[in-house]
């Protein structure tokens, strides 16, 4: 692999990973160090690495160890989603954005009520827009899983937004 | 293309949904809900309004946190150094921190390892000479034993203040890293 290579097809993953490595690590700059790490050890074996194909699963995975890794060595409890990726921060358009701030909390706190392996599979599909096969990869559970633990989870949540609205009218 | 000038009538949308909670649906199609959904509240059908928020949710939630700006300049500066060098670009903030830890640990482990062996030979040493008396304390100890006590107990203490001076290099080196990636900023 070629640096040029490189930047093509591994480098536009990095806020892929990055979020991953924040939906375990709350420190942003710890989450930012394993996903150079990540790099880093991919560039590194390169040469090993060359029959891989789907650079985005491999190194979702890495990272996901990699945090677990350090969080563990280091004692922490594993933070929920929600601790760790910010929504506070500035965006192109702050008015709008204000205004969406108030209903994305409620959705996270109810995404915090599903069961970790839902979560992360629907946060992966959902959010990261990953193939099914590529979230088996990441998770590494085989893909009848992927499909169970994303099915139950749209249900869950499908109820809980029905119910709160439900109760919004009352 | 931009999906939100697609106009989808209610009936797409409801079979849209029913495959999305099914987990059916592919990514274009979970990328046209999204749209749909990105639209403001007044264009949204009323059936709908309770779902808003979760796609509204995905979008937020893929376009935050990313990292920051310079990420790309650092990383591929110290991937170029290796390309044409030997050996490979080395993990500079975190082997200061993680291989002092390592280091600190190692050097515990094999102190313990040192103690126990050293009881171990003590204790063998012991045995046939006498009885364990009820209570040893320093006044049954021969001179040669009660030097080696001593010594032992030196050696403890210097090893556990090196341990100490380990973590604070380790603390400080971290706070300077700090230090300086902030007045980078």
């Amino acid at each position: 692999m070629t640096l040029e290579e490189f930047k093509i097809q591994v480098l536009p993953t990095k806020d892929k990973l990055y979020r991953m490595a924040l939906r375990i690590l709350p420190d942003a700059a710890e989450a930012e160090d394993v996903v150079q790490e990540v790099f880093i050890k991919i560039w590194n074996k390169r040469h090993q690495l060359q029959a891989i194909e789907n650079w985005e699963a491999f190194g979702m995975r890495m990272t996901r160890n990699l945090a677990i890794d350090k969080s563990r060595s280091k004692h922490k409890r594993n933070q929920e989603l929600g601790e760790g990726l910010d929504f506070t921060t500035s965006q192109p358009n702050p008015h709008e954005y204000a205004e969406a701030r108030d209903t994305i909390s409620k959705v996270r706190q109810l995404m915090q009520k599903l069961p970790e392996k839902q979560r992360l599979v629907m946060e992966l599909r959902d959010i990261e827009e990953m193939a099914y096969d590529e979230i088996a990869k990441t998770l590494n559970i085989p893909m009848a899983q992927v499909k169970v633990n994303l099915f139950r989870a749209r249900k869950k949540i499908k109820k809980l937004l029905l119910n709160q609205t439900n109760y919004g009218l009352h | 293309m931009d999906f939100t000038k697609i106009q989808l009538n209610d009936k797409d949308i409801e079979q849209l949904l029913q495959r999305y909670w099914a987990g059916d649906t592919s990514i274009p199609e979970e990328k046209m809900l999204k749209a749909y959904f990105a639209q403001e509240p007044q264009y949204i059908s009323e059936q709908f309004l309770p779902f808003r928020s979760l796609f509204v949710y995905f979008e937020a939630a893929a376009t935050h946190n990313t990292l920051s700006e310079n990420f790309d300049e650092q990383l591929l500066s110290q991937l170029s150094t290796s390309n044409n060098g030997t050996g490979g670009a080395k993990i500079r903030t975190l082997t200061t921190r993680r291989g002092r830890g390592r280091m600190i640990r190692w050097i515990g482990a094999a102190a313990s390892v040192l103690l126990l062996i050293g009881a171990g030979l003590w204790m063998l040493g012991e045995k046939p000479l006498s009885p364990a008396p009820e209570r040893l304390t320093l006044e049954d100890l021969s001179p040669q034993e009660r030097r080696a006590y001593e010594q032992t107990k030196l050696a403890l203490i210097y090893v556990s203040t090196k341990l100490n001076q380990g973590t604070g290099i380790a603390t400080e080196s971290i706070i300077k890293i700090n230090e300086l990636t902030e007045s980078a900023d």
